[in-house]
């Protein structure tokens, strides 16, 4: 993740007028106050980047944290795992096996605020994206689509395949960092029973 | 103190200057579409810039003053009155209490920004007042202004401004701040720069991009304005990996059709990005309604650069010959 490690390059050592860095699956945009020139910030930016290629291997660390979150594969929740199952020619439970039985990486959080896209999905688990998206995915909403896995934060529409629901709220404005998940992190999936979903507070 | 919508119009909304910071969790900066006629009624009223203002699009806002307010309106899409006086824009308003005020439609503009000296008093989500409805934050319950909304104002630091007082009781400064976006431009040229997938264009394309007349389609909100004119047409069907985008960034959909990201723009994107506009362009796109055409110029990043410099310039210019007034 070496978008990650030169954000933290970036944000350890910020010009005057820096806001943030974006990072994405292979890049990061650097977004500034416009009372800095263009030049300015390309002359600042080059500095760290030509700093950064001497440390790469060696002091930057890239641990994003570890989290677990608790998905519901329910088919009562995970609205698409019957036709998931039938395209890749899987059982549910081999689904959902697959699905929570490695770790992911956040690469980005964009789409909707708190959604992150995450990956590498196992290539037996990969499916297209609707033909025609769903008008409303319900939020907590567990999906797949390509070589991603993501979560819906908000009940909006949607075109990737929904697996399954998180209770866990992913996005909340009152709440410092708003964001559940961060680029960078490391997600596990644990599967929970619908019981457990339902008493989840 | 308040005031009272009684009616929303096509579309109003509380905006300040939009939220910073929080673009890397899916979060768009928002604010106000034309953030310079944004900061000009705050500025007449002695506002910080960054105060929230009401956003009116086009005409049709009715407004009741449930006590009596300094206020300034600036942008354009509307003509405001009250009691059948036309309220001057770009300059400090006294109204008295339990005045109405409406617009009506003007030919020019689209966005006119309503201030009130002392500013809303809107909790902050964020770091901002502004309201970006697709996700419900910040404004009136992160929702477009409904007939009914109350919205209190702070106590003004105006101290009685010296105003000419009609009969009925409004009043209005005889000085006026200059209209900084123009809003009765034919064709207006948006400046703007090659942006970082402009390779990805056929030639004919990278030409014909910046010699065409766009129409903004009708398909064109606060996210983004859909442009109908020449189709952008891409060398190859390359699949782009998302990357992020803010206002001001020009991608071209699958079939060719170029999108301008505005205010409230998703922070990510998978298309290629064409073109992004000059900062000092955004207030002037912000006005132009759907249906408006315009044409494109290719400018180099130092000439944009000084584009907007100047707009900020004149901005200071504006705030220091205020300032004098207030202490003469």
């Amino acid at each position: 993740m070496r978008v990650i490690a030169l954000l933290h390059a970036i944000e350890s050592s910020p010009i005057m007028g820096f806001i943030e860095a974006v990072p994405a699956y292979s890049s990061l945009t650097v977004y500034f106050s416009d009372h800095v020139s263009g030049a300015a910030v390309r002359s600042w930016l080059t500095d760290i980047s030509a700093q950064f290629s001497n440390t790469i291997d060696s002091s930057i660390t890239t641990d994003g944290k570890q989290v677990i979150i608790p998905v519901c594969y329910d088919p009562s929740l995970g609205l698409d795992l019957p036709w998931v199952a039938a395209h890749l020619n899987l059982s549910i439970e081999a689904i959902i096996h697959l699905h929570s039985s490695i770790q992911y990486r956040v690469y980005m959080i964009g789409f909707i605020p708190g959604f992150p896209y995450m990956g590498i999905l196992p290539t037996a688990l990969e499916v297209p994206r609707k033909q025609t998206p769903s008008m409303k995915i319900p939020a907590g909403s567990v999906a797949i689509a390509g070589k991603q896995t993501g979560i819906y934060p908000a009940e909006v529409p949607g075109g990737w395949q929904v697996i399954g629901r998180t209770p866990l709220k992913m996005f909340d404005p009152c709440k410092s960092p708003c964001s559940f998940l961060n680029a960078g992190d490391l997600v596990q999936f644990k599967p929970i029973t619908l019981e457990a979903f339902n008493q989840y507070t | 103190m308040s005031i009272t919508i009684l009616k929303p119009g096509m579309m109003s909304s509380v905006q300040d200057l939009g939220r910073r910071g929080f673009q890397q969790f899916g979060v768009p900066i928002g604010g106000a579409m034309d953030r310079v006629s944004a900061s000009l009624a705050n500025i007449i009223c002695g506002n910080d810039e960054n105060e929230a203002v009401i956003e009116m699009t086009l005409h049709g806002t009715e407004i009741l003053f449930n006590e009596k307010a300094y206020c300034a309106i600036s942008g354009g899409g509307c003509k405001a009155y009250i009691d059948g006086v036309e309220l001057p824009f770009n300059r400090l308003l006294q109204v008295p209490a339990f005045s109405r005020m409406i617009t009506k439609a003007d030919n020019a503009g689209c966005r006119s920004y309503l201030a009130i000296a002392g500013g809303l008093n809107i909790k902050k989500e964020m770091g901002s007042a502004s309201t970006y409805i697709s996700s419900g934050i910040g404004g009136i319950q992160g929702r477009a202004l409904i007939t009914g909304d109350l919205i209190q104002f702070k106590d003004p630091h105006v101290d009685q401004p010296s105003l000419k007082i009609l009969p009925n009781g409004i009043g209005m400064s005889s000085w006026q701040v200059p209209q900084l976006v123009l809003t009765d431009l034919i064709l207006p040229t948006i400046h703007l720069i090659k942006g970082p997938e402009f390779d990805w264009f056929r030639p004919s394309t990278q030409v014909s991009f910046f010699n065409s007349v766009y129409t903004i389609s009708l398909r064109s909100n606060r996210m983004g304005y859909r442009l109908e004119g020449q189709p952008c047409e891409t060398l190859e069907k390359k699949e782009m990996v998302s990357t992020a985008v803010t206002r001001g960034i020009v991608q071209v959909t699958n079939e060719g059709d170029p999108i301008i990201l505005m205010a409230d723009a998703q922070t990510t994107g998978g298309y290629p990005r064409i073109a992004r506009i000059c900062s000092a362009d955004l207030p002037v796109l912000a006005q132009c309604r759907p249906g408006t055409k315009i044409q494109f110029r290719e400018i180099g990043e130092e000439e944009s650069e000084m584009r907007y410099n100047r707009v900020v310039e004149a901005m200071k210019r504006v705030k220091v010959a205020l300032n004098n007034r207030h202490e003469e």
